[in-house]
């Protein structure tokens, strides 16, 4: 693309009259205008030191945020059903343990008819 | 040296915008008709640019500043449209003017600083005043085109990155613009 400034000495002499009564109206401004100009400049200045976020930020950051939040919430259901609790083998020593202290009196009475027929 | 770079980056958009205020100011509202309305456009470009592309070359930012200044003077035009709808609907169950004038502050029409002689300013008011109105009449492209061109200075390259459209496109459009130009100023204009 030519990025040539445009060439002044190309416009016509009643294009250069209008460009001229243009221009010399910005000079005629009144001092409420220049200073409310003046006021508007200082205030866009001050928005340079804000961080700049575009519009659509928020919207999408939200979306995407839900759509993670909707996925964790679907998923993990799944992964209790497919867990396996292990169980422990000190359990089932403790579950026959159990039913030996249970059956002790048997075995008192066992051991003993053994060493009497012993005798 | 961060702070130093960007205090200088500061005075850079502050010399910029200082340097295209009134013009852009005086566009807008040759493009919107209304003071305060040219106002709020003005600080919005001015606030966008620094916002957005305060980081980019000084170069970039006057054609970057036009290209917004444009954009929201458009939006502004169909959201005055939407609301002249709107107004007309609900002006049809209203009372008619109930007489009320709201009052100038006289001192709002004192000149600038900057401001010429009495009888410069009168006889350039008039051409003003005629040329607004002609400008009035031509359609919105073209007064865009005429704008950046004439007024602006911009070449066609750059209003057509502007309007965002074809370089053939701005020529028509500028060409259609000065011919209505002519033709409505003839009688009125003296050359």
């Amino acid at each position: 693309m030519n990025k040539q400034p445009m060439n002044h000495h190309d416009l016509s002499d009643a294009e250069k009259q209008m460009r001229d009564v243009l221009r010399s109206s910005e000079l005629e401004l009144d001092s409420s205008t220049v200073q409310q100009l003046a006021n508007a400049r200082s205030e866009a200045l001050k928005s340079a030191t804000k961080r700049y976020t575009p519009r659509f930020f928020m919207p999408v950051t939200g979306m995407a945020l839900a759509s993670v939040i909707a996925l964790v919430l679907v998923l993990s259901p799944n992964l209790q059903d497919n867990q396996t609790v292990p169980v422990g083998q000190d359990e089932i020593l403790l579950s026959e343990g159990i039913d030996l202290y249970e059956d002790m009196d048997f075995y008192y009475w066992l051991a003993s008819e053994q060493s009497h027929l012993n005798g | 040296m961060l702070e130093r770079s960007s205090s200088l980056e500061l005075q850079s958009l502050d010399q910029f915008l200082a340097s295209v205020e009134r013009r852009a100011f005086s566009i807008a509202r040759s493009s919107l008709g209304n003071r305060e309305d040219a106002l709020d456009v003005v600080q919005e470009a001015m606030t966008q640019l620094v916002a957005r592309y305060g980081n980019k070359t000084p170069d970039e930012w006057r054609p970057l500043f036009y290209r917004i200044l444009q954009s929201r003077i458009n939006d502004l035009h169909r959201r005055h449209k939407v609301q002249n709808k709107v107004k007309g609907w609900l002006n049809r169950f209203r009372d008619k003017d109930d007489g009320s004038e709201i009052e100038e502050d006289p001192f709002q029409n004192v000149p600038g600083p900057n401001a010429t002689a009495p009888h410069h300013q009168h006889e350039t008011g008039r051409q003003m005043q005629v040329l607004q109105s002609a400008l009035t009449t031509l359609p919105a492209r073209q007064k865009q085109a005429f704008i950046l061109r004439c007024w602006e200075g911009f070449s066609t390259a750059e209003t057509a990155t502007i309007m965002k459209c074809s370089e053939g496109s701005v020529k028509t459009h500028y060409s259609r613009a000065i011919h209505s130009l002519r033709a409505t100023l003839g009688e009125h204009w003296h050359e």
